[in-house]
C-alpha cells in the first residue's frame, strides 16, 4: 500500500501539474437581450481519459427568482459526476452567486464544450441567455468540420467557399 | 460584287460582335429558415424555409484561372447582369457576403475565427456559349451558405430605415463576424466597426434572428450617428438598469421592431428560445430605468397603432433627427430623459402626446435631459440621478447601492454635475465616508463636445484622487464603487481642499487625456504643513546626494 502511494503520489503530481486552468467570464462584457445572468468558470485542460475538473459559476443580476439551467454536454465528452441535466436555483437578496462543480472526461483530443441554457422564471418574462464553457482535452483542436473551402480571391481576400443551388438557361 | 463584299462583311462584323461578349444575368437568392413562435418560445422551424433574394451584394464572374472577367452588384430585387464576358468561356459565378456602395456603404460577413475570410457562394464553372444566359444562383440553408446572406440582409434593412429619412446618409464601414465556432463569443457590437455574432450550431446561433442582429446594428448606428452613453453588461426587460444601459437597450430593440415593422422581437436558440412583443408586453417593472419601458415608448411614438395612451404616429424621421441632432449632443448622459426632451423640441405640437405615451410607462412628465424631479418609486439612495457639485466645495452622502445588482444597476453609478469657470488645475477626491470597504472609481466626461477625459479605476481601499487640468465649460463625473457593496457613501470634492491625498496616484494609474487641453499633473504635491513639506523636501534633495557620495568615494 505504502508503495503503491509512493508511486502514485509524483505521478499524480505530474499530471496535476500538467492540468492547466483556463477561465473565462462574461461579467461586464456587451451582450444581447435576454435573461439576467453572467457567467464565470474555470476548467482545467487535462489529457485525454483524465479527469477535468469544472467550477462554473452563474452571477444573476436581479435578486429573486428561480434561476433554471438546462445543461448539455458534446457527445464525446462523458459527465463523471452525476448531476441532473436541469439545475434549480432559488435567487435570494443575500446571495450574489450560484456555483456548481463537474468532471468530465473524453477519449480523444480535442476542444469539447459545455452548454448551459438559463432562464429565471418568476417575474422576469421568458427571455433565455445561453453560455458555453471550453473543455479542452490534449490539443485541443477544434472538432467542427466547416462545410465551407478557404481560398484566395483574385485580389488576394481569403475567402470562405460554399456550393450555391444554381439553375443555367439560355436568353431565347 | 461589292455589294456581296459589303454583305458579308457586315455579317462578320456582326457575328464577331456575337463571339466576343454575351452577357450573364440573374437573381440572387438565399434561404432564410423561418422562426415558430408558440407563445413566448420562439425556435427555427426548419421545415418553414424560404427563399430571399439577396439584396445589393456583389456578383463576380471568374475565369478558369482565378480572374475576375466582370463584376456588379445586385439591385434591391436580387436581380444582376455581368456584361461583355468572352463568349465560349468556362467563368463561374461567385457572390460575397459584402455590399459596397461609394458614399453610401461598405458591409462585409466574415469569418472571425478563419483568417477572416469574406463568406461567398459560388455556381459551377459552365461555358458561357454564343447568346446571353441566365443564372440564377442560391445560398442554400443546409451548408450554412445563406447564413451570411441572412445576417446581410437584416444590415440592409436597418440601412434602408435611415436612407428613407436620410437620403445622404453614408455608413462607415462595418465588418460583420459570423462563425460556426463562434461558441463562447457572445453577441455583441464591439464599439467600433465589428458586430460579433454567436453562430454555435449545437447552442445560441444569430444569424437568422433579425431583430438581434438589427439590434446589435443599432448600437453601431448610436455609436456613428448619435452618441452612446451605454456601459454594456448583461441587462433584462424587467430589471431596475441603469438609465443609460435602459435607453441604449430598448432603443436597440425598439429599432429592430421599427426597421422589420414587426414587433415581436426573437432569439432562438435551434431547438429553444424567446420572444417578446415590443409594443404589448406586460408592463411588469415600468419606468425610466426599464429598457422594457424606453422599447415600448420608442416604438409607440413610431407605430400608427392607436391606443388609450397612444395617439401619435410620428413615424422615424423625427426619432432619427432627435437621435443625430439632440441626443448626440445632449449635456446629460444618454437617456430616455435626454431623448424624450429633444424630441420634444423638433415636435413642440406634440408635447402632450408624447407626455401621455410616457406617462403610460409609469414616468411623470419629462421636463429635462437629467431627469429631474421624479417621483420616488424606486429603492433608497436611486434618487436624484444627478447631483449638483460646485468647486472648491465639498459634495457629502453621495452612496452607491447595489439593491438592483450590480454593474449596470440602478444605483450602481451616481452622477455629478459641475462647472468649471476659469481653467486650471483641479484635484478630484472622492474618499469613502462610512467605511474603507469600498472601491470607489470614476470616470470624468466634459459635456461640450461630449468626450471622456478622464478615467481612474485604482484599486485603492475607500479613495480615488487625481488632479486634472481642465478647461471651462460643464462636466459630468460617473462615480461608481467597483466592490458593488450593498451601499457604500462618499464625500466627493473637485478643487481646493486640503484633504486630498495623492498618495494613492501611483496606483493603476489610468487617466485618459483627449486633445491638448487637458493634461493630468497627477503626481507629487507637496503637504500643506510646512514641517511636513521641509522634511520631504530634504529627504527628496539630500538623500540622493547621500548615496552618490558614497559611491564616489568607493
Amino acid at each position: 500500500m505504502k508503495l503503491k502511494s509512493v508511486l502514485l503520489t509524483p505521478l499524480l503530481m505530474i499530471m496535476g501539474l500538467n492540468a492547466q486552468p483556463m477561465t473565462g467570464t462574461t461579467l461586464g462584457h456587451y451582450s444581447k437581450p435576454g435573461a439576467p445572468i453572467d457567467m464565470k468558470y474555470v476548467t482545467n485542460s487535462v489529457e485525454k481519459n483524465e479527469t477535468s475538473d469544472i467550477n462554473i459559476t452563474l452571477i444573476p443580476t436581479v435578486r429573486n427568482g428561480t434561476m433554471v439551467v438546462q445543461l448539455t454536454l458534446d457527445d464525446e465528452l462523458h459527465q463523471i459526476t452525476s448531476i441532473g441535466k436541469e439545475l434549480k436555483f432559488e435567487i435570494t437578496p443575500n446571495k450574489r452567486t450560484y456555483s456548481f462543480n463537474m468532471q468530465v472526461s473524453a477519449q480523444k483530443d480535442g476542444l469539447y464544450y459545455i452548454r448551459l441554457l438559463t432562464r429565471i422564471d418568476k417575474g422576469i418574462g421568458s427571455k433565455m441567455r445561453a453560455f458555453a464553457v471550453p473543455v479542452t482535452i490534449g490539443k485541443g483542436k477544434k472538432l467542427n468540420v466547416k462545410p465551407t473551402v478557404m481560398m484566395k480571391s483574385h485580389s488576394g481576400e481569403n475567402i470562405s467557399v460554399s456550393r450555391a443551388v444554381e439553375t443555367i438557361r439560355v436568353v431565347k | 460584287m461589292k455589294l456581296h463584299k459589303f454583305y458579308l462583311s457586315t455579317l462578320l462584323l456582326f457575328s464577331s460582335f456575337n463571339l466576343e461578349a454575351v452577357d450573364i444575368l440573374g437573381t440572387i437568392y438565399y434561404e432564410r429558415i423561418q422562426p415558430q413562435h408558440i407563445g413566448t418560445a420562439s425556435t427555427l422551424n426548419y421545415s418553414n424555409i424560404t427563399k430571399e433574394r439577396a439584396k445589393e451584394v456583389l456578383v463576380e464572374a471568374i475565369d478558369s484561372v482565378g480572374n475576375q472577367v466582370a463584376k456588379t452588384f445586385t439591385d434591391k430585387n436580387g436581380a444582376y447582369q455581368l456584361q461583355n464576358i468572352s463568349s465560349y468561356s468556362n467563368v463561374k459565378i461567385r457572390i460575397s457576403a459584402k455590399m459596397f456602395k461609394s458614399n453610401r456603404w461598405d458591409v462585409k460577413v466574415i469569418d472571425n475565427n478563419d483568417k477572416d475570410a469574406l463568406y461567398v457562394i459560388e455556381g459551377g464553372f459552365a461555358n458561357t456559349g454564343s447568346k446571353d444566359s441566365i443564372r440564377d444562383l442560391t445560398a442554400s440553408a443546409s451548408n450554412k451558405g445563406s447564413a451570411p446572406f441572412a445576417i446581410l440582409d437584416s444590415v440592409y434593412q436597418a440601412m434602408n430605415k435611415m436612407i428613407n429619412v436620410d437620403s445622404s446618409i453614408n455608413f462607415p464601414t462595418l465588418k460583420v463576424n459570423w462563425s460556426v465556432d463562434n461558441i463562447t463569443t457572445g453577441t455583441y457590437y464591439d464599439g467600433e466597426e465589428n458586430i460579433v455574432l454567436q453562430g454555435d450550431q449545437k447552442g445560441d446561433s444569430d444569424e437568422y434572428d433579425g431583430h438581434i442582429v438589427i439590434h446589435e446594428w443599432g448600437h453601431f448606428f448610436e455609436r456613428k450617428f448619435s452618441r452612446a452613453d451605454n456601459i454594456g453588461g448583461s441587462h433584462g426587460s424587467n430589471e431596475h438598469l441603469d438609465i443609460r444601459v435602459a435607453f441604449g437597450e430598448g432603443f436597440g430593440n425598439a429599432l429592430s421592431a421599427i426597421v422589420t415593422d414587426n414587433p415581436l422581437y426573437f432569439d432562438t436558440f435551434g431547438n429553444n428560445g424567446w420572444n417578446m412583443n415590443i409594443e404589448d408586453a406586460n408592463h411588469q417593472t415600468p419606468g425610466w430605468f426599464s429598457e422594457a419601458s424606453i422599447q415600448r415608448i420608442l416604438y409607440d411614438l413610431y407605430d400608427n397603432k392607436d391606443e388609450n395612451h397612444d395617439h401619435l404616429s410620428l413615424g422615424f424621421k423625427p426619432l432619427y433627427e432627435t437621435l443625430v441632432g439632440g441626443q448626440k449632443n445632449t449635456s446629460a448622459f444618454t437617456s430616455i430623459f435626454s431623448f424624450i426632451t429633444e424630441l420634444k423640441k423638433i415636435s413642440p405640437s406634440n408635447t402632450d402626446k408624447i407626455d401621455k405615451i410616457v406617462a403610460n410607462e409609469n414616468i411623470s412628465t419629462i421636463e429635462n435631459s437629467y431627469g429631474s424631479d421624479r417621483i420616488s418609486n424606486v429603492k433608497e439612495s436611486a434618487l436624484p440621478l444627478y447631483q449638483e457639485l460646485t468647486i472648491n466645495q465639498t459634495l457629502t452622502n453621495i452612496c452607491t447601492v447595489n439593491s438592483y445588482g450590480v454593474y449596470n444597476k440602478l444605483g450602481n453609478h451616481k452622477y455629478i454635475r459641475f462647472t468649471v469657470e476659469q481653467d486650471n488645475t483641479y484635484p478630484i477626491f472622492i474618499e469613502q465616508s462610512d467605511g474603507r470597504d469600498s472601491d470607489p472609481d470614476f470616470i470624468l466626461f466634459k459635456v461640450s463636445p461630449f468626450e471622456e477625459i478622464s478615467v481612474r479605476d485604482s484599486d485603492s481601499a475607500g479613495v480615488e484622487s487625481i488632479s486634472l487640468a481642465l478647461t471651462s465649460g460643464d462636466y459630468l463625473l460617473d462615480i461608481r464603487d467597483s466592490s458593488y457593496q450593498k451601499k457604500s457613501c462618499f464625500n466627493v470634492s473637485i478643487g481646493d481642499v486640503s484633504e486630498v491625498d495623492n498618495s494613492n496616484n501611483n496606483s493603476n494609474e489610468n487617466s485618459n487625456n483627449n486633445g491638448g487641453n487637458h493634461t493630468s499633473t497627477v503626481g507629487f504635491t507637496l503637504p500643506k504643513n510646512i514641517f511636513l513639506a521641509i522634511l520631504l523636501l530634504f529627504i527628496v534633495l539630500f538623500v540622493p546626494l547621500y548615496f552618490i557620495r558614497k559611491e564616489l568615494k568607493v
